[in-house]
């Protein structure tokens, strides 16, 4: 961060300390793209950049308050940044270590396009009937109907956390009916 | 969610807001607040009647500034914590853990000096002692979590234990002054072990300091 961000910053939060929605909106996008170029140099180009932006947003929002106009924005920003790019390393590791990766589920086909597409959507779809019905409920409505983790957490009443763990257990599931069927 | 999304969110739900005192201050108003706490303690229990007379005796007095100085550092260090970036350099952390060090030193020194042990079933009073300092614990334990939940701890492990040793630290003087034992077992089962289970306690609940909201909002997206 240069000096003249830095000032600019600090300019930007005092505003939206103020309730300033506009000048909380250009310090949010000038720190994500500071936070993106941060992380590439550190981590590389991994997929999750995004998920360390969102989080050190979503720390910045929750710790406004604690942002103090006569210190320099610089040191407060790159605490919070480092922070949560650790702990999404830290997560990113975890979900390594015990989950699927979703994008490694045969994308079900919506608008089968030859007979081997129609048996594939018929495998998963059987594969899927197979699940619990809490299960079978919420990969329905995250994979085929695209619906949000939020959305579904609200509807089954359920944490967002819980919903995930459905999920991805959900996933595992499938992979394995789909692996016994396929052999 | 998208990053373009996330940040038209949260500029759209932006509230004014009113930033926090510095964590001297703040300490200083949780000082008053456990100090009063600690008092209230000693008056339901009851000074020790030669009290005045023991502050002036140098083991008794170094244990009573001991678990002073050690709350008085946890809870600056606990709320220097909770503020992104204000912890320039580690120091002040390390002389909390030092001085929590010297403190349980001097606790087992004296034990080890008597020869005869910890009195875990020969002294009846000590759970007394435990109990009191945990119950004069819980109220500037939970406010001092609330304080560094107000902010943004980014560390929750060390914010927790520190917020927990400066409650119980206090707790454990007020403890000191109202207890007429001078036994060194019974100093050590009654007051100071509690404090070292409290500060346990404090990183095992250290997930409370985490925003409901902010936990929610993160997972969802």
């Amino acid at each position: 961060m240069t000096a003249q961000q830095e000032q600019e910053a600090t300019a930007l939060m005092i505003r939206a300390q103020q309730g300033d929605g506009q000048a909380y909106s250009a310090l949010l996008t000038m720190v994500s793209a500071i936070a993106r170029q941060y992380a590439r140099n550190r981590l590389g180009e991994v997929a999750w950049l995004d998920d360390v932006m969102q989080e050190t947003l979503l720390t910045i929002h929750s710790a406004r308050r604690t942002f103090d106009p006569r210190r320099p924005f610089a040191p407060w920003f790159y605490a919070i940044l480092s922070s949560r790019m650790i702990d999404v390393l830290r997560k990113q590791k975890r979900v390594g270590l015990r989950e699927y990766a979703t994008d490694t589920l045969p994308e079900p086909a919506a608008q089968p396009h030859d007979a081997s597409d129609t048996l594939d959507a018929r495998r998963i779809h059987a594969a899927l009937d197979a699940l619990p019905e809490r299960q079978r409920e919420i990969v329905r409505a995250l994979k085929l109907e695209d619906q949000s983790v939020k959305d579904v957490s609200e509807r089954l009443g359920m944490s967002p956390s819980a919903v995930k763990v459905a999920a991805h257990r959900g996933y595992k599931a499938l992979r394995r009916l789909l692996g016994e069927r396929r052999s | 969610m998208k990053t373009e999304d996330l940040i038209a969110d949260l500029a759209a739900h932006v509230t004014p807001v009113r930033p926090l005192p510095s964590p001297g201050v703040r300490a200083l108003g949780w000082l008053a607040l456990a100090g009063v706490c600690a008092a209230a303690g000693v008056a339901v229990f009851g000074a020790r009647p030669d009290v005045m007379a023991r502050l002036t005796e140098r083991d008794y007095l170094w244990t009573a500034v001991l678990a002073l100085t050690t709350s008085v550092l946890a809870v600056v260090a606990t709320l220097v914590l909770s503020v992104p970036g204000a912890e320039r350099t580690p120091l002040l952390r390390r002389a909390t853990v030092v001085l929590l060090a010297i403190w349980a030193l001097t606790m087992t020194w004296a034990v080890i000096e008597t020869g005869r042990g910890l009195p875990i079933t020969t002294d009846p009073h000590w759970p007394a002692c435990f109990a009191r300092v945990v119950v004069l614990t819980i109220v500037p334990m939970i406010v001092l979590f609330v304080m560094a939940r107000r902010a943004a701890p980014l560390r929750l492990g060390w914010t927790g234990a520190f917020a927990a040793v400066a409650a119980a630290s206090i707790a454990a003087l007020a403890v000191q002054i109202a207890c007429p034992l001078d036994d060194a077992g019974h100093a050590f089962l009654g007051h100071f072990v509690p404090v070292a289970i409290i500060a346990a306690l404090g990183v095992v609940v250290r997930r409370v300091l985490v925003r409901r909201d902010v936990a929610d909002r993160a997972a969802a997206t």
